[in-house]
């Protein structure tokens, strides 16, 4: 499965000695910046921040995910799982169709709630609910998965 | 979620007279995200917890440093 890997700087506060990241697309402009106590929950901070930004992205029809990884880096990264992925490449499907949720629902013959459910992060739609999908918009969409 | 540096609306309003338009406002763990026309979009957390980080986004924003706040100046 396609896994979405971004780098990150790291630098210590000196003030707070709190762990400082920055992550950057692959071209080293940054695209968000937390600090946490510990690296781990700096690192998990900076994952929810970047499935924020690529949602705000992808609802406005943006496709970001070109200019990021999608192969394991050397140095320090963080990962978005594909599960994490999928809900934003549905938004930026239907963005890029031209579709409200309520069509897309309609399309898929399910309710919008429903539908806006599965462009919710976390949710983790099946195969089957994918290729419905795909066949609706018309588009290669398990690529991704 | 710990005490904060700054407060990331305090950097929303510094952000906004540079021109940066609020989309999305922060509530439970959604940040702010800020966007200008041409550029990417900056998301900004409710709570930021040091120098640094305020640092960072305000170099993302590309805010000149006469108008950081006091607080990192």
């Amino acid at each position: 499965m396609k896994a979405i890997y971004i780098p990150y700087s790291a630098e210590i506060d000196p003030e707070t000695r709190f762990q400082v990241l920055s992550a950057m697309d692959r071209h080293g402009n940054v695209l968000a910046v937390v600090s946490e106590a510990s690296l781990e929950s700096a690192e998990k901070e900076l994952i929810e921040l970047l499935l924020h930004l690529l949602g705000a992205e992808a609802s406005k029809g943006h496709d970001r995910f070109g200019e990021l990884f999608d192969s394991p880096l050397d140095g320090p990264c963080v990962t978005l799982s594909p599960t994490q992925v999928i809900p934003i490449r549905l938004k930026l499907a239907r963005a890029h169709a031209n579709l409200r949720q309520a069509d897309m629902a309609s399309l898929l013959g399910i309710t919008q709630q429903t539908y806006a459910k599965m462009e919710r992060p976390g949710s983790n739609p099946t195969l089957q609910t994918l290729a419905q999908v795909e066949r609706a918009l018309g588009r290669d969409l398990l690529c991704w998965v | 979620m710990g005490s904060a540096f700054l407060f990331g609306i305090d950097l929303v309003k510094i952000a906004e007279i540079q021109g940066w338009v609020l989309r999305e406002r922060a509530g439970g763990n959604h940040p702010y995200i800020l966007e200008m026309p041409g550029k990417w979009c900056v998301p900004v957390r409710y709570k930021l917890k040091s120098r640094f980080e305020v640092i960072g986004i305000l170099k993302q924003l590309g805010i000149p440093r006469t108008d950081w706040p006091s607080e990192v100046r």
